[in-house]
């Protein structure tokens, strides 16, 4: 009676105060109602049998108090040590979990950057791309030489990093886009219309290069119907919205791309990565973190 | 020699152009189209082309999709990744 009595006071006060949130008002609590409950019970059961079943050889009320007491401590330390223990236990083995799930996913994404990044094919367009504007312009070649590296020095510094600000993603992304222009020459726009206060909002490294490089790899692009990639900040949202234009022949895709964004951001936050695809639309909103995180 | 170059990206057709000068003056690149679309029109209205330059990757498909359309009596050169 005494074991299951202390076992509700448990569950019940779970529920009220929790061990993470409070856990020296739960204690202090937890063991003044267990120990008056138990004391309680402890004392009245051995009353009603010295009454009803047979007088105790010394009855002797303090003592039986004290009794009372002490049992019902020791009960209740007991309960709470054990009760305690497992839910400890479980709760870091579950938080290990998170964390392995966590960390195999970032190591995903961070082989993807790189297998994408560093792929021979990003290379050799470019390194194309540049012995074409060799012969063409002098002083656009530096410029895209420039540009080139830009984009490679950001992904060698962020690619481990969780969140980087987005008017540092913002710069890389317009080197990014630089090359693209080069390599694609009008046959494909892009319109960045981003709100100043919102250029310290944080999101994964690589998350919008990902997006803007999905718009290409899905969309035909030609000079005839340019593809138009838009890039904008709502509240909270960073959206990159394109014209839907699908290739006949799409290159090869793991799609694991969106993916991977999408896991990556529930170790971050509630808000959710949200795709919207209408017949002449692909709209993917990202959400911007605020960065006391 | 009048040739036509097939390629999706400007820079691309620019660049084969100017080797293209470099080997012979005389050869004269008459156009450059991005599409399997616009090659398709173009081919079927030219008849005094020489020599096709084609790129396999082009703004909305592969060019294979071309030939498969229409037949040409002419040199074909594919390339890929110039």
């Amino acid at each position: 009676m005494v074991w299951e009595g202390s076992l509700r006071i448990d569950r019940w006060l779970s529920i009220k105060l929790s061990w993470e949130i409070k856990p020296l008002k739960r204690a202090i609590s937890q063991g003044f109602v267990s120990i008056i409950y138990s004391t309680s019970v402890i004392y009245s059961g051995t009353s009603a049998f010295q009454k009803f079943v047979c007088p105790l050889p010394e009855p002797n009320n303090t003592k039986m108090i004290n009794a009372g007491l002490i049992l019902g401590g020791l009960f209740t330390l007991i309960l709470s040590g054990t009760e305690i223990g497992v839910q400890f236990f479980n709760k870091w083995k579950a938080s290990l979990l998170e964390v392995e799930k966590y960390k195999k996913e970032t190591i995903e994404a961070q082989l993807e950057n790189l297998k994408s990044q560093v792929n021979p094919h990003f290379l050799f367009n470019n390194l194309s791309v540049l012995s074409s504007l060799v012969y063409k312009d002098q002083d656009k070649a530096v410029d895209f030489i420039n540009q080139f590296s830009k984009v490679y020095r950001y992904i060698l510094d962020n690619k481990s990093k969780e969140l980087v600000e987005l008017d540092i993603e913002l710069k890389f992304i317009k080197s990014y886009c630089y090359l693209l222009n080069i390599r694609f020459g009008d046959s494909i726009k892009f319109d960045f219309k981003i709100t100043d206060n919102q250029q310290l909002q944080l999101l994964p490294p690589m998350a919008l290069q990902l997006l803007i490089e999905n718009t290409i790899k899905h969309n035909e692009t030609s000079l005839d119907e340019p593809l138009k990639v838009n890039i904008y900040t709502t509240n909270d949202y960073l959206i990159v919205a394109n014209n839907l234009q699908l290739r006949k022949v799409s290159e090869p895709s793991s799609k694991m791309g969106l993916k991977n964004i999408t896991s990556r951001y529930h170790h971050f936050t509630k808000m959710e990565v949200k795709i919207n695809e209408t017949e002449k639309l692909f709209e993917v909103h990202i959400p911007l973190l605020k960065s006391n995180l | 020699m009048k040739v036509i170059i097939i390629e999706d990206e400007v820079l691309n057709a620019e660049h084969l152009t100017i080797l293209l000068k470099k080997i012979d003056k005389k050869i004269e690149v008459i156009f450059t189209v991005d599409s399997v679309k616009k090659s398709i029109k173009l081919l079927s209205e030219k008849s005094n082309v020489d020599l096709l330059f084609v790129d396999i990757h082009l703004a909305d498909g592969i060019s294979f999709d071309i030939f498969s359309k229409i037949s040409v009596d002419i040199p074909v050169i594919f390339y890929y990744c110039l």
